[in-house]
């Protein structure tokens, strides 16, 4: 299953764009939905305040969940790793810490950043990776 | 708009100011915290923050989702009140929290 929209430049797509994410994950795991939806949240907020340009969302259902979301700005996001009281730079770091995998890849009219997560088999909602942390 | 469509796993956010028992400022907040909702949280941590309180509480037991645009927010408030303590974040909320290192800088109940 693959879904994709687009969204526009402004703070209120990212709301979108993570209701979207929900949507088309819908039966999948609450812990694998509720990663997506903040990851995704991540990427198109950088998309909104570092690129400046509206964006693409596209979602990949198949053994695995990918998420890309491409944007027209110029740049190479990379994690940060701020001191505890910096207010900034924790998005990609979110993004390192719970996908399976994530990556840019620069376009001649842009970026595309995307993750991956893992599904967990049917009956087991601690996948590997997705859950981690999640149970106390 | 499509995009202002509303969807069942999702909410507005909602921030309420009010004293505890002990005096203690308390923001509640609830629904979703993101880029386009999180000005609104700002705005009442400024509002506090300006009485220059001891301390300040978060209840975040009614709030469904926050990024890092809120993380943001919860540090500029440790920044300017000497205590700070989130309270009741759901599991999705606190992991955020967990990720971000935001434990070594405020106290999450519980």
């Amino acid at each position: 299953m693959t879904a994709a929209r687009s969204f526009e430049c402004r703070p209120e797509a990212v709301t979108a764009a993570r209701h979207f994410v929900r949507d088309a994950l819908a039966g999948e795991t609450p812990e694998l939905i509720d990663a997506a939806e903040l990851m995704a949240s991540e990427l198109t907020s950088n998309c909104v305040r570092h690129a400046g340009t509206g964006f693409d969302v596209r979602i990949n259902v198949g053994e695995q969940i990918r998420v890309d979301v491409r944007d027209s700005g110029g740049g190479r996001p990379r994690p940060l790793s701020p001191g505890p009281t910096e207010p900034s730079g924790r998005g990609l770091m979110i993004v390192q810490a719970m996908s399976d995998s994530w990556g840019v890849e620069p376009r001649s009219d842009g970026k595309n950043v995307w993750f991956t997560l893992l599904r967990a088999p049917a009956g087991a909602l601690a996948g590997d990776g997705v859950a981690c942390g999640a149970s106390q | 708009m499509a995009e202002l469509e509303e969807s069942p796993n999702s909410a507005p956010l909602g921030v309420e100011t009010h004293a505890d028992e002990a005096g203690g400022a308390v923001i509640a907040v609830s629904g979703d915290l993101d880029i386009s909702s999180v000005g609104e949280l700002r705005g009442a941590v400024d509002q506090v923050a300006a009485a220059r309180p001891d301390e300040l509480t978060f209840d975040m037991s009614a709030l469904r989702f926050m990024d890092s645009a809120g993380i943001a927010v919860l540090l500029g408030a440790a920044g300017r009140v000497p205590t700070v303590r989130l309270r009741n974040p759901n599991t999705a909320v606190r992991r955020v929290i967990e990720l971000t290192g935001l434990t070594e800088v405020l106290k999450v109940e519980p």
